[in-house]
């Protein structure tokens, strides 16, 4: 093994490889003749290209249904926060004062009743939250 | 070395198209390597089910990402390290089968005038089994892929000198089995 050894470097080059051989031409020969005795069976052809078609197939919806996934993840990321502040809008609590103030101006401005005025201002504000959740007022459920 | 380089050229080409095509290319492919691939991998695996086995698995690796082999500098050496590791993760998972007795799960195919050579080739893949794995490897690799140790290094993950010594120490094994019968037949 020493004249392995010492010779540095360029194990890229043909040269190096034939000074490392050892085989007589005759056992050579025959090591390269021996390449070819051996052959894949004839179902492997078909097995591996339907392997890979089903493989490439599975890859497709694997990824569809990821971004599919997505897709949803980020409408849903999109529509919660607005859907809770329209909650939280609608759950606020009308000021009675507000109330009052805007019948006292409609009574003023059409000559009704301030008891009317009132009926007229919770009517509107009704018909304003049911607007909110998507029913109409007065609509049985 | 002509035939060698028709092979990297035909190779590159398949390459190509398996990139643009995708796994509608890959016959093109498999029909240029398999043999080379299979053979490669019985010198890992020792037999040929499970060879063919790791070809499969590694060229519906290569189905699945075509463009990968496109990108490579040398798809070649990366398709046996492909192999390769294939190879190895099968042979690890099975119990070696020792078949050293006979050749009979190796698919076999000789015209007529090459029958009386078939003892030679049958001598020679019974020699080549009974090589430690990493010495069959790149005794494979050298003689019929015909690759510097540079390249075999490259596909092992070993250094080059490595891969020396393993061939060195393999013909030694390889000459003691097999001389008698090369002399007889350079003599025929």
């Amino acid at each position: 093994m020493s004249d392995f050894r010492s010779r540095s470097g360029d194990f890229s080059s043909r040269s190096f490889d034939d000074a490392t051989n050892v085989a007589s031409p005759a056992l050579e020969s025959v090591l390269r003749a021996a390449g070819c005795y051996v052959h894949p069976t004839d179902d492997l052809r078909p097995q591996v290209l339907e392997a890979a078609q089903r493989a490439c197939r599975q890859r497709r919806t694997n990824h569809r249904h990821g971004t599919l996934l997505l897709l949803v993840f980020l409408l849903a990321s999109a529509g919660i926060p607005s859907y809770f502040l329209r909650a939280s809008r609608s759950s606020q609590a009308f000021p009675s004062e507000l109330v009052h103030r805007q019948a006292a101006e409609l009574a003023l401005k059409s000559g009704v009743g301030t008891n009317w005025a009132l009926y007229e201002v919770f009517d509107q504000l009704r018909e304003e939250q049911a607007a909110q959740f998507g029913t109409r007022a007065g609509e049985k459920r | 070395m002509g035939s060698s380089s028709l092979f990297h050229d035909r190779l590159n080409t398949c390459v190509e198209r398996l990139a643009e095509s995708g796994v509608a290319a890959l016959g093109g492919l498999f029909d240029l390597t398999s043999q080379r691939l299979v053979r490669y991998a019985i010198a890992i695996t020792t037999n040929q089910h499970d060879a063919e086995d790791a070809v499969q698995a590694a060229l519906v690796q290569v189905a699945k990402s075509p463009r990968r082999l496109a990108t490579c500098q040398r798809p070649w050496p990366y398709l046996l390290c492909m192999v390769r590791n294939e190879a190895l993760q099968i042979a690890r998972r099975k119990k070696r089968w020792t078949l050293l007795a006979n050749l009979t799960d190796l698919l076999t195919r000789r015209s007529v005038d090459e029958i009386e050579l078939e003892e030679s080739y049958r001598a020679v893949w019974m020699a080549l089994r009974a090589l430690p794995t990493a010495q069959a490897e790149v005794v494979v690799l050298k003689m019929w892929e015909d690759m510097t140790f540079a390249e075999i290094a490259e596909v092992l993950g070993v250094s080059p000198f490595t891969a020396a010594s393993r061939y060195r120490y393999a013909m030694e094994k390889l000459k003691r089995t097999l001389q008698p019968l090369a002399e007889e037949l350079a003599h025929v």
